[in-house]
């Protein structure tokens, strides 16, 4: 399906139109349900080990819908096609952050959280420290990863895989985003100021 | 490269590490069995090789498809949430229990919206079959509208070559000068016979409001779901399609004033 397809159908359930609506669950639910059950199975630990796989794959499904559905549909208005994330990836990228986030903390009350996708990541950053000193392990290093992925929007998971992962330079990030090359330069400070505050807090939690 | 650069491309390291990790365990083809795209003979093969372990036998009922009773769940609750009832689907049944029976009936008709157009038969070929306004001196033409002004009687029918079984639906689109935009038809002024043949009726001026000009109307006619949107026809209409397997455009040239 086209990307000004799936734009317009979205649009259109999110205004009500029943047919869009279940439309779109389709669409989506292969996307969301595959995620949910690799997180799961990759992750789980503990009690939630024991717990019926499959009943768990159906909630948190269905949890991520309306977590995408919330307050007006605020999460799924914040997929910008011209960033770069399809649609799918964008709902895959949230379903990630989401089910990392109730599989650490436990909490599974969409109703309860914020469900904004704020990339807002300004928050006050703790003196710096010794980076060798906080984490020495591999352990502690996917957790590090696991708490950046919950933190971060679609948007901002995107730019750590461009800039971080495939280590695109920035000419070639403002032409796979559609953002200004300011844009990704603010954007590439905010993962800094992102990961030297996790390093902090995951010092405080030792 | 400062110590934050360092990291993060270390996180980055660690991430690329932890999905081929994942691929490793679980490939892409269990990816597709929850998006239905493995042939019966892909399925069967995943489905022995995860019965041979724990591991395996958690993965199929993970990703086995969902399917559309959950589907249908899931509208229902987004609906329910939309309407400030906000009692979650597995809760929501257990209190229900005596609702039971209405419910099933209602998962009965959105399975049925919830079927793909593959399991219903193909659609036999449609005709347009236009009455209505005013008709030139020279005559009647055939199979042809009259001017349409306010006040005349519009009738369009989408007339199957043979009775159709299962549900089917219309929808309308304006085309002038390149530009191609849905016609929104008021509910009211559809009618449809139960055998494939729907109808629009109305009145210009009145449930029919079509600006004055010469336009080419687009009635394109098919399974629920596999109707394109106006961009997705304007697509095909480029590539000189008008049909595909579920759904089938046919248009008419109108003038009205």
């Amino acid at each position: 399906m086209e990307r000004s397809d799936l734009h317009d159908i979205v649009e259109r359930a999110l205004a009500g139109d029943e047919t869009a609506l279940s439309r779109l669950v389709a669409v989506l639910t292969p996307v969301i349900q595959a995620r949910v059950a690799r997180s799961l199975l990759l992750w789980r630990t503990g009690a939630a080990a024991g717990r019926d796989v499959r009943q768990e794959v159906e909630d948190l499904t269905q949890e991520m819908f309306l977590l995408l559905f919330a307050e007006g549909g605020k999460v799924l208005r914040s997929w910008q096609p011209e960033r770069g994330l399809t649609l799918l990836n964008f709902v895959g990228l949230v379903t990630e952050r989401r089910t990392a986030s109730i599989l650490r903390t436990g909490r599974r009350n969409p109703w309860q959280d914020d469900p904004t996708l704020s990339e807002d990541l300004d928050r006050a950053t703790p003196e710096e420290e010794g980076p060798e000193e906080i984490i020495a392990s591999r352990e502690q290093m996917k957790l590090l990863l696991r708490r950046l992925t919950e933190e971060l929007s679609p948007l901002g998971r995107h730019l750590f895989d461009l800039l971080f992962l495939r280590e695109l330079d920035q000419a070639e990030v403002v032409a796979q985003t559609s953002l200004s090359a300011d844009a990704v330069y603010a954007w590439r400070s905010r993962l800094r100021r992102l990961v030297r505050r996790l390093l902090a807090e995951t010092s405080e939690d030792r | 490269m400062n110590d934050d650069d360092r990291w993060l491309r270390e996180l980055a390291r660690v991430a690329n590490d932890e999905q081929q990790a994942g691929e490793a365990r679980l490939d892409g083809r269990w990816d597709r069995l929850s998006a239905g795209d493995l042939s019966a003979e892909e399925e069967a093969a995943l489905r022995a090789e995860a019965a041979t372990s724990e591991e395996g036998r958690a993965a199929y009922e993970a990703f086995r498809p969902l399917g559309p009773e959950f589907q249908a769940r899931v509208v229902q609750a987004l609906r329910d949430r939309s309407a400030g009832r906000v009692l979650p689907f597995r809760r929501r049944a257990r209190q229900l229990g005596g609702w039971l029976v209405g419910v099933a009936a209602a998962a009965a008709v959105l399975v049925l919206v919830f079927r793909g157009p593959g399991a219903l038969p193909p659609l036999p070929g449609y005709t347009l079959v236009p009455s209505g306004g005013v008709q030139s001196l020279r005559g009647e033409r055939p199979n042809a509208f009259g001017t349409l002004v306010p006040g005349s009687t519009f009738d369009l029918v989408l007339q199957p070559e043979t009775a159709v079984s299962g549900p089917v639906e219309a929808r309308y689109f304006l085309e002038r000068g390149g530009e191609l935009r849905p016609w929104p038809v008021p509910k009211g002024a559809m009618q449809s016979s139960g055998d494939g043949v729907l109808k629009v009726h109305g009145m210009v001026g009145g449930a029919i409001v079509i600006p004055p000009g010469d336009w080419t109307l687009w009635a394109v006619v098919g399974r629920p779901r596999s109707l394109p949107d106006a961009a997705a026809l304007r697509a095909h209409l480029a590539r000189g399609q008008t049909r595909a397997p579920d759904w089938q455009a046919l248009k008419i040239d109108l003038k009205t004033e």
